[in-house]
């Protein structure tokens, strides 16, 4: 009879309930000591992306009481130009900077590792543009790439024809290099980590028994770098797509919104002319974007043999 | 005996918080230092009236994002000082200001020398006077005397653009710039160019000096409300400053300068005129920083329709609805608008008084005189929450005419309909 009742739903249910309690008990002292950190986490990174996705269906100025709109935010953001413009901008950025730094930052670390002497110096030199505030970094270089600037000076002296920089024909590549410039030297001490994992002895082994350079690579270095390729990918997707603080210091997203990015359009919309639905909209749809391009990196580099 | 002595402490702090009154007041940086400016003023009216004002400065840009995020907060200052564009969204939404009328005496309103400038603040705000100005400057045009020499411009030319019974329009630019924009040492490359349109910040007034010269309605909406920048004189606009690149007296590049950028070439003697000079950049800090700079203060241009125009600004106060000490922070803008105080501010600043309460050695001195000539013709920013929206519009739209992706019309056509969708939020 008792092994009858204890095959309902309910029993089975119940003995779950109980399994849990028990966990609960065993590590209740863990649990309360992980507390501080979920509740901090939740507030300060769940709970925003829910109040965001809210925001999304209303009309709501910061100031005074949002009203609910449904779908309308992203239906307005469907024809809106310069939305749409703006989204294409940070979809170039990402293309041209992500590949650019996934391979760059790796043949940077492959160079840093054949060198023996002072390859610590070397090290301290890349990553210095990191250490730099953007801010500075983007004062610096718009300077640079003025249309009188120091560049075409240069340019000029060599009896070359200036660059305009800045000029919706070349501003997005003049950034995406700012970015790539700052960051590949950073990504590469990634790698190297990666590529000092590897023991000497397993690539001189797999010379002793015939393998090339490229044999090499693919069958040894590569299923090594794989977790490191995704990390920098990811990391490079994301940094791509925040690209804001360059663009707000160089361009303010022109001339003619040809260097205008989603987050900056967001903040714009946002927080200079009150439309926060708006903008929590935009952000919903950057936050998929985002989500989806990291999901298909994960597939790419992320499976396992 | 313990108990006592934390009783008598309690009470002298809680007696301490309700005696103590520091009005916050958040200024954006309309000068360099707003904080050493206000310092004697504050000391003077703390002696006056025993009220504190603790000032905080904030960015231009931040200055909307931080009052917007301490008034959801509800921990908004007691005063803020902003311009008419940033003031506007705050009016408009959520009812963030406290109204001004039943504060203001007739002495003040009787004082004030452009009383049309505080028909134009209640005209967008439902009728109600929610900001009271304290100073206001003009723009004022100049030109670089050497390159003028240098060039041959003759006398006639510099005449008409300094003399204010005179004028010069479009078309004496146009000559200006064939004479200015030439290679003069001979090295093949073009020593100086006329102007350099300052567009890369989308600040306020670059384009809307063109549009208003050319014609465009001052509050940038037609009689029904609609935005109106799809007329005559936006093209007008477009078409003149297309002319002049297509020329070659805009620089190479013009299309990405920012005004810090053009005031940069104008100052380096890279251009001969430029249209949006401050009265502190022309009186103060030109004459100290750049002493081989030879210019002279000129007039705006009188536009194809016989309109000369300027842009006008002003640095208005405002009372948060949620102050606390609402009565101290009106007191202290009273204050600010005595004779005495305004003198000090339009010593220090430049700018002009509000209540046209200048120091005397202003009054003698021809520059200064020159900017308050101008104000005659100057528009004030159209006060619109829109604003940062359209700015960011019609800068954008004059880089893609300047760098060849429109023409004049496509851009005319573009601003209209995105200025149309930008109100629609506003409606």
């Amino acid at each position: 009879m008792l092994e009858r009742v204890s095959s309902i739903p309910f029993a089975k249910s119940m003995s779950r309930t109980s399994k849990l309690m028990k966990g609960f008990r065993r590590y209740k002292l863990d649990l309360f000591l992980a507390l501080p950190g979920v509740l901090l986490l939740f507030t300060f990174y769940v709970a925003p992306v829910v109040a965001v996705f809210f925001a999304s269906f209303t009309r709501w100025p910061i100031i005074g009481d949002p009203r609910w709109v449904g779908l309308q935010n992203y239906r307005l953001l469907m024809t809106d130009e310069i939305f749409l413009k703006s989204l294409l901008n940070t979809l170039y950025y990402a293309a041209l900077i992500v590949p650019s730094l996934t391979i760059f930052s790796f043949i940077m670390a492959l160079i840093l590792r054949s060198i023996t002497k002072g390859r610590e110096f070397f090290k301290a030199i890349f990553v210095f543009p990191m250490v730099v505030t953007l801010v500075s970094t983007a004062t610096i270089w718009k300077g640079m790439f003025l249309p009188f600037g120091p560049i075409n000076a240069i340019l000029e002296f060599f009896g070359l024809q200036p660059i305009q920089f800045l000029s919706t024909e070349h501003v997005k590549n003049t950034l995406s290099f700012v970015l790539i410039w700052r960051d590949v030297g950073y990504f590469a001490i990634f790698y190297l980590a990666g590529l000092e994992q590897i023991p000497e002895e397993i690539i001189d082994a797999s010379r002793v028994d015939g393998a090339n350079a490229f044999q090499r690579f693919t069958k040894i270095i590569w299923p090594t770098m794989r977790p490191i390729v995704l990390l920098v990918s990811v990391l490079a997707t994301i940094g791509s797509f925040m690209i804001f603080t360059l663009v707000y210091v160089t361009t303010r997203g022109g001339p003619a919104y040809a260097s205008e990015a989603l987050l900056n359009y967001i903040y714009d919309v946002g927080w200079k002319e009150f439309r926060m639905g708006y903008a929590a909209a935009a952000a919903v749809i950057y936050f998929v974007i985002l989500f989806l391009l990291n999901s298909f990196q994960r597939l790419v580099f992320g499976r396992e043999k | 005996m313990f108990k006592r002595c934390l009783l008598v402490f309690l009470v002298l702090v809680i007696a301490c918080l309700g005696l103590a009154k520091t009005v916050q007041f958040w200024v954006t940086p309309f000068v360099s230092q707003p904080e050493k400016l206000f310092e004697p003023l504050l000391e003077e009216f703390k002696a006056e009236t025993g009220i504190d004002v603790e000032i905080s400065v904030i960015s231009y840009a931040d200055a909307v994002t931080k009052i917007q995020a301490a008034i959801a907060a509800g921990e908004a200052p007691d005063l803020v000082a902003l311009s008419e564009g940033r003031f506007m969204p705050l009016v408009r939404f959520g009812n963030a200001l406290e109204e001004l009328d039943g504060l203001v005496s007739s002495d003040i309103m009787n004082r004030v020398v452009r009383p049309q400038l505080l028909d134009q603040y209640r005209q967008i705000a439902g009728g109600k006077l929610y900001v009271f100005p304290i100073c206001f400057w003009t723009y004022l045009g100049a030109i670089n005397v050497d390159i003028f020499e240098k060039a041959g411009v003759p006398q006639e030319f510099i005449d008409k653009m300094t003399d204010p019974n005179k004028y010069y329009t479009w078309d004496d630019l146009l000559k200006i710039g064939e004479m200015v924009t030439k290679d003069f040492d001979g090295n093949g490359k073009i020593d100086h160019w006329l102007y350099a349109y300052p567009g890369g910040e989308n600040w306020v007034h670059p384009f809307l000096l063109w549009y208003w010269n050319a014609g465009g309605s001052p509050s940038l909406l037609d009689e029904n409300g609609s935005p109106a920048f799809n007329i005559e004189a936006t093209k007008k606009a477009f078409e003149f400053l297309l002319t002049l690149k297509e020329k070659g007296y805009m620089p190479p590049g013009v299309e990405s300068l920012s005004a810090g950028d053009a005031i940069d070439m104008f100052t380096s003697g890279k251009t001969a005129w430029i249209n949006n000079v401050w009265p502190s950049n022309s009186l103060v800090v030109w004459p100290q920083q750049f002493k081989d700079l030879n210019f002279r203060l000129v007039y705006p241009p009188v536009g194809p329709d016989n309109h000369r125009t300027t842009y006008f600004g002003s640095y208005l106060l405002g009372i948060p609805r949620q102050s606390k000490l609402k009565k101290e922070a009106w007191s202290f803008i009273e204050f600010l608008l005595k004779p005495e105080s305004q003198k000090y501010i339009a010593s220090k600043t430049y700018y002009s008084s509000i209540t046209g309460d200048m120091p005397e050695e202003f009054k003698s001195d021809p520059r200064i005189n020159m900017y308050m000539d101008v104000v005659k013709y100057a528009i004030p920013e159209p006060m619109h929450p829109a604003m940062a929206r359209w700015k960011i519009i019609y800068n954008s739209e004059t880089q893609a005419v300047l760098s060849g992706q429109k023409t004049p019309e496509q851009a005319a056509e573009t601003m209209q309909r995105l200025a149309e969708q930008a109100l629609e939020f506003y409606k």
